[in-house]
């Protein structure tokens, strides 16, 4: 494929085919070659009559796309539905009908596939009820409409006006002003009806002269509305004459000549205010409170001051976390039970944790279960396929358990790319050079490299010659350099040793399977005398490598025994 | 810092919610009024801190602080600075901090309004609104917490979902829940109407101003949600009937119904528990919508990740419905009515008629969504309902609606003759019979595409001859042109002409929908270099495919020529977008528009070897702009209504 | 108290809201199979290693058939299990088969290195196989018994104990009552 885009015929090819190529190396480029698989494997669409198209077309816009949400298969632009429109078209054109068709289709994935429901069965309710709903809306309408006129005509006609038609017209003429929609007086309300009286006789007046009124019905109903007006207006006329007005007394307007209103003013006003200064307490014991809570020191560049109180950690979230802590401090310390079981408390609470997955394959590492560990770290890159940490580790599995050097390259050059420069990526840099070329090799049995051990020879002071206990054992210990305490990285036990003693340690001793016998070391050697690596009891002899550290790989890593333990 | 600031904002707020819950209710044990200022206070202070809370997280994404997971999971670095905005309401705990923040933003604004009025229900209606916000403050503070942090930070972030990269993003949510949040304040007054037993008048008019108004605001979100699903996503449709697009859809349909029958309570007092029902009944919808995106019990491409919130969401619409049906139910006895009619042939008939329709449409939408649930708990079959059979079932129900709203306006309030109607509807009903033939003859053959046009010509012939009739009479009675008697007209009679407008509008979007449904042509096929493909008037050649890396995803361009008639028309350039983080890559479509018909260019597939090849599908679909510019008379209509006039005299109100 | 407005309020609500509720207990994603005690469809593959596999020639033999992608983690989870399964039942009366969907070849056969696969793999080319099982989601795994039936199906990733013990079953021809469920992602 690179020879394609090789040709240079313009800018713009060569444009593209940069972005091309970046687009095939990523994630994306993979989909791009789904589509043109896809886009180019059925054949051309032009070639097929058009009644066939519509018929698929028409079909696949009855059956649901079972991937996208509330798509039909038409609209679709998902992989799936592509698929199942060749199926629809390849049967049409072996010439199903379209009924045979959706039943095939039902046949696979169940009625939940066509978009129309069925006509029969249970489905044929909501195709019935909604026209039984609108049916019986309409004649229940209709039934209340005929009550409600007929309820109207059993009142009678309202009685003719009392008064005469030029009272009548000074009443119309009067002018009442509309009431304030507050007040709930019987005037107010008579006022109100009164106004409304009124904008229906203007209604009526523009209908008719819409055309919309008849000559007859528009005077009928005129009268009608006018007695009511002139019934209105002597109701209000015979109401006693009202009290001067009093505006509604709004929080504001209240102008105090009366005490009362003042003295109320008063204590809505310290309310107010105690209610307001009870708000600001709180608020400002809320915020400090929480702020100090949550407020901690930095712990690294990214972090933020803000913690996780309040702000949204749960319990199970925060028990997580704790386990989470718990089990990598034990991981550090190579407290490995205790680590265990703080990562399989955090695995119950939360089972698809990348983090615990991740360190419970670096202590199967340790234990020397490779497959297990590989699992795990599998476990912890399908939910994070990222992690570094699980990539160093699957890495390292495939390397160093399974020999499997081209994935274990795969891996590490996946993590270069993660990693931002600096040690961490020197490091990996490192390893990634170490991986001998080629593809992977069955795990052979074979001596170890030469460049995984150390050799040389012991020899005992001559001061010391006589304290050696005939039943004594020999320890080679390597440890890292530097680490003064600690499990050893290798120890070599020698019973009955005698001396001059040529030895070789090399990375079947390593304490913990799997740990590279690798880096700078410092070499110890002991005399015990009761056969026990862990204590050291008076007349044990002891001897340092003198040029310690030394170089894994390293020959004539030559020792003297010169130290008595008194 | 600000996750903390964030939270306890949100906490504290909370608390404030509950005072204005329980203020209420203790002034009418006490009965000492002071309690009753604290309802306020209790509103504005919460107003103050979700205020706070909310740029707080904007904050938050506008900076890119990773260390809240929120932030963490929905921006990168690389986002662009408006994308990170609207990230405040991509995902599920941003969003409901969006519906809480608009929420407290009306429920402020009705308190500052109110503030001296409706002395009696206001304090109630305030606790209304502080139940509704200490719910989403309590989802908010406890269950799902935009504010919760993230521990290590991550060096980038996840990035928004990039079917939300566009601009519509910052339309339609704000303008879909400002339409759900609107119907909060109607059904606050009502309650607290309830509550009180304060049943005679004077709240009508505060309820049917809002609902106007929170009725706008529906109507422009499904409708920007429409244009965003047709421009953008790249399927080539509007409406899929998905479930929570049925969600949003469904309190239209009651607040519509309301917005008719309360004209009916106005003028004659009657159909009030009606009414009232109709209101509860919109804004339980809308918490039904809500509750449906995030519980995850159908399945929606619209849906947040569920979480926990699912339950506590059925709970509380469980407490709207009982208690408000309850408590209507068991005061309905206090709304004393004498109805009575004066006719059948009615202006008041019709609108019941039509409220009939709209409460069926409502039946049938809301059955359809639930119906899956309903076959596997009673029958144990798992069924879908999708998009077929909603066309089929709601199409005879729009039609019928789209007749009466040519009949409604043509008949009188009480008492319309039957001669008048007969000769009011004589010309606008032949008119439209000839406009029937004459598209029959020319293309339009199948019975439901052409009764469609035919009853929508019906409806603009009744209009425009009403509005003559009008104006003729206004050139009678004050001898005023056209001009000045239309705007006369529309003066004195703000609700009935912005109405005609707004139904000017439906016409014109159910003209869009008529024509698209029923005419569309699709093709698609795979090109080499300069092939062309032939779709109905238009020949489609393809020119090329240009690949370029774009700050978020990798972008795939199609350069495709586009005849009509032989004549060029331009270049279109579809396009596939790769996201590192989406398995599929995501479609940009592209479409020329002109008033008959859209030709619409999606890139579906192409080659990567070769890149003298591509898969293109195009649609022809006809009348689709005709949606977009009936959303535009709409919003015109609406702003007739409600605009603010001198009452004089003689105007309705 | 109008008590007959109220009990009939609650008889309207009641029922919808225990509707919603039990929306919950399921997952709105799952499809139901119908095809657990029906024949399984015949297929062919060619397999990676080379040569062809057809379903015909495995009747009389316990069949474990998974669909899987190099791409999906619930199929890397389980590879490792699966693998241990099938070299414990080897040289029992029953095979393993894998098919691969929405694959590319490279990645499928690194796939079967990583994980050190033996059992015989194939290629799902057209996507039809995927149709023919009901395929919606990965992994998925079919049990089929000797006479051809299908016995029990698992959506999402499998445990090699769960394999086992149906793989037993499947070669007494018991048909489980329900389909199993495990951590799964929707196919492509």
């Amino acid at each position: 494929m690179p020879a394609v885009f090789h040709r240079v015929d313009s800018l713009l090819t060569l444009i593209a085919a940069k972005a091309a190529i970046q687009v095939l190396r990523s994630w994306t480029g993979r989909s791009l070659m789904i589509v043109l698989a896809l886009a180019l494997a059925p054949p051309l669409f032009a070639a097929a009559t058009p009644d066939l198209e519509e018929q698929t077309r028409e079909l696949a816009a009855e059956l649901r796309c079972v991937v996208c949400q509330n798509l039909s298969v038409a609209d679709s632009p998902s992989e799936m539905a592509q698929q199942m429109r060749a199926v629809v078209r390849e049967q049409l054109e072996a010439g199903k009908t379209p009924e045979q068709v959706k039943e095939f289709f039902v046949s696979k994935y169940g009625d939940w596939v066509l978009l129309r429901p069925r006509m029969t069965g249970f489905s044929a309710l909501l195709w019935v009820l909604p026209y039984v709903v609108l049916i019986l809306g309409v004649i229940t309408a209709l039934w209340f409409i005929r009550r409600w006129v007929a309820a109207k005509k059993s009142h009678g006609p309202v009685a003719g006006p009392s008064a005469s038609a030029q009272m009548r017209s000074e009443f119309f003429k009067e002018n009442f002003a509309r009431p304030d929609p507050e007040d709930s007086s019987p005037r107010a309300s008579l006022l109100r009806e009164r106004a409304r009286l009124q904008d229906e006789l203007n209604e009526l007046d523009f209908d008719f002269q819409s055309g919309k009124l008849s000559d007859s019905d528009h005077i009928a109903l005129k009268q009608e509305i006018e007695a009511k007006t002139v019934a209105v207006i002597e109701q209000i006329h015979a109401l006693p004459p009202k009290a001067p007005a009093k505006p509604a007394p709004t929080e504001k307007s209240a102008r105090g000549t009366d005490t009362a209103a003042g003295a109320d003013r008063s204590r809505l006003r310290r309310w107010q205010l105690v209610t307001g200064a009870v708000f600001l307490v709180v608020f400002g014991l809320a915020l400090g409170v929480m702020l100090t809570q949550s407020v901690r020191p930095r712990l690294s560049e990214r972090d933020t001051m803000t913690g996780d109180f309040l702000t949204g950690t749960r319990s199970t979230n925060s028990t997580v976390n704790a386990a989470l802590a718990e089990g990598k401090t034990a991981f550090a310390h190579r407290e490995f039970p205790k680590a265990i079981e703080a990562f399989k408390k955090v695995l119950t609470a939360d089972p698809d944790n990348p983090e615990a997955h991740s360190y419970m394959g670096y202590i199967l590492l340790q234990a020397g279960h490779g497959d297990g560990a590989l699992m795990a770290f599998d476990k912890a890159l399908s939910q994070a396929p990222n992690l570094p940490m699980a990539l160093w580790g699957k890495g390292m599995v495939l390397y160093q358990d399974k020999q499997d050097f081209a994935a274990a390259r795969g891996i590490f050059e996946k993590l270069l790319s993660l990693v931002p420069p600096g040690e961490e990526r020197n490091e990996i840099a490192k390893v990634l050079a170490e991986i001998p070329a080629g593809g992977a090799q069955k795990r052979t049995t074979a001596a170890p490299s030469s460049s995984r051990q150390i050799s040389g020879r012991i020899t005992i002071d001559a001061k010391l010659k006589a304290k050696v206990e005939p039943d004594a054992t020999l320890f080679i210990i390597a440890r890292p350099a530097g680490a003064a305490a600690g499990p050893p990285l290798a120890v070599k036990k020698v019973d009955r040793p005698s001396f001059p003693l040529d030895y070789t340690l090399g990375q079947d001793n390593v304490m913990m399977q799997g740990t590279p016998f690798t880096g700078k070391i410092s070499v110890t050697v002991r005399l015990d005398n009761d056969g026990n690596p862990v204590t050291r009891g008076p007349g044990d002899l002891t001897g340092d490598y003198k040029k310690n550290p030394v170089e894994v790989g390293a020959k004539h890593v030559d020792i003297v025994i010169d130290q008595l333990t008194q | 810092m600000t996750a903390t600031l964030g939270h306890i904002a949100v906490v504290l707020a909370f608390l404030a919610a509950l005072c204005g819950i329980a203020s209420p209710v203790m002034a009418a044990c006490s009965g000492q009024a002071r309690y009753l200022t604290i309802a306020r206070y209790a509103i504005f202070g919460q107003f103050i801190l979700v205020l706070l809370a909310a740029g707080a997280l904007i904050y938050a994404l506008v900076a890119t602080d990773f260390s809240i997971k929120y932030v963490a999971f929905n921006t990168t670095r690389a986002t662009p600075i408006y994308y990170r905005v609207t990230g405040l309401w991509g995902a599920l705990e941003g969003s409901l901090l969006l519906w809480e923040w608009i929420l407290i933003i009306f429920a402020g604004v009705t308190a500052w309004i109110y503030r001296g009025h409706h002395k009696e229900i206001m304090p109630w209606t305030l606790m209304i609104f502080s139940i509704v916000s200490a719910f989403f403050l309590g989802v908010i503070a406890f269950l799902s917490n935009p504010f919760e942090t993230i521990s290590p930070v991550p060096l980038d972030g996840r990035g928004l979902n990039p079917l939300l990269e566009d601009a519509n993003m910052m339309t339609h949510p704000p303008l879909l829940y400002a339409g759900f949040v609107g119907l909060t304040v109607p059904y606050a007054f009502a309650m607290a109407a309830l509550i009180t037993a304060k049943l005679d008048e004077a709240w009508i008019t505060s309820m049917r101003r809002w609902t106007i108004i929170a009725w706008f605001f529906l109507t422009a979100g499904n409708l920007v949600g429409a244009w965003w699903s047709y421009h953008v996503l790249g399927w080539g449709g509007y409406w899929a009937w998905d479930p929570v697009e049925n969600a949003a859809f469904m309190p239209w349909l009651p607040a519509t119904a309301f917005l008719h029958s309360i004209q009916v309570q106005e003028r004659r007092r009657m159909l009030k528990v009606w009414n009232l029902s109709l209101i509860i009944l919109a804004f339980s919808l809308t918490i039904f919508g809500t509750f449906l995106t995030r519980s995850g019990i159908i399945s929606s491409i619209h849906a947040f990740s569920s979480g926990p919130v699912g339950g506590f969401f059925l709970g509380f619409l469980a407490f709207i419905l009982l208690g408000s049906f309850g408590l209507l139910a068991y005061r309905a006895d206090m709304l004393k009515e004498q109805p009575e009619l004066d006719s059948m042939v009615s202006r008041e008939s019709a609108f019941l008629l039509n409220n009939i329709v709209l409460v069926s449409a409502l039946f049938t939408i809301f059955l359809g969504t639930v119906f899956p649930l309903i076959s596997e708990a009673i029958a144990g079959v798992q069924v879908s309902v999708g998009a077929p059979y909603f066309n089929s079932v709601t199409v005879p129900l729009f039609l019928f609606m789209v007749f009466l709203m040519g009949v409604g306006p043509m008949i009188a309030w009480r008492r319309a003759s039957l001669d008048n109607l007969r000769r009011n509807f004589l010309w606008p009903a032949l008119g439209s019979l000839v406009i029937g033939v004459v598209l029959f003859v020319w293309k339009v053959k199948e019975f439901l595409p052409l009764l469609g046009f035919t009853l929508l010509s019906f409806v603009v012939l009744t209009i425009v001859y009403d509005t003559a009739l009008a104006l003729r009479a206004r050139k009678c009675i004050a001898g005023e042109g056209i001009f000045r008697g239309l705007v006369t007209l529309a003066r004195r009679n703000q609700r009935r002409y912005g109405g005609l407008v707004v139904h000017l509008g439906v016409v014109l979007i159910v003209l869009g929908i008529a024509g698209s449904m029923s005419y569309s042509i699709e093709r698609e096929a795979t090109l080499a270099l300069n092939q062309e493909l032939n779709i109905g008037n238009y020949r489609v050649q393809f020119l090329g495919l240009e690949g370029s890396q774009q700050p978020t995803h990798f972008r795939v361009e199609g350069t495709f020529r586009v005849f009509h008639n032989g004549a060029e028309k331009g270049v279109l350039n579809p396009a596939l977008k790769f996201f590192p983080t989406q398995q599929s890559p995501i479609g940009r479509a592209v479409h020329r528009s002109t008033l008959s018909e859209d030709i619409y260019l999606i890139l579906s597939g192409f080659s990567e070897l070769d890149r003298n090849q591509a898969t293109l599908k195009a649609l022809v679909r006809p009348l689709v702009i005709w949606m977009w510019i009936g959303g535009f008379v709409i919003a015109l209509g609406t702003i007739i209504c409600i605009w603010p006039m001198k009452k004089t005299e003689l105007a309705e109100t | 108290m109008p008590w007959r407005r109220l009990v009939i309020t609650l008889a309207i609500i009641g029922p919808i809201l225990a509707l919603l509720a039990f929306g919950f207990t399921r997952d709105a994603r799952y499809i139901t199979s119908p095809l657990i005690a029906q024949p399984a469809a015949p297929f062919t593959i060619t397999l990676f290693d080379g040569g062809k596999l057809a379903l015909e020639d495995l009747r009389g033999k316990a069949v474990f058939l998974n669909f899987w992608a190099s791409w999906c983690p619930p199929c890397r989870a389980e590879a490792r299990d699966l693998e241990a399964a099938w070299r414990k039942v080897k040289d029992q009366n029953m095979v393993f088969v894998g098919v691969a969907l929405q694959d590319t070849d490279g990645n499928s056969m690194e796939f079967l290195k990583e994980f050190d696969v033996t059992y015989p793999n194939g290629k799902d080319e057209s996507g039809k196989i995927a149709v023919d099982y009901g395929t919606w989601g990965i992994p998925e795994s079919f049990f089929i018994d000797p006479q051809g039936r299908i016995t029990y199906k698992h959506v999402g990733g499998i445990r090699a104990a769960l394999v086992i013990a149906k793989l037993e079953e499947a070669a007494k021809g018991i048909v489980s009552a329900q389909e199993g469920k495990g951590d799964y992602q929707p196919i492509r």
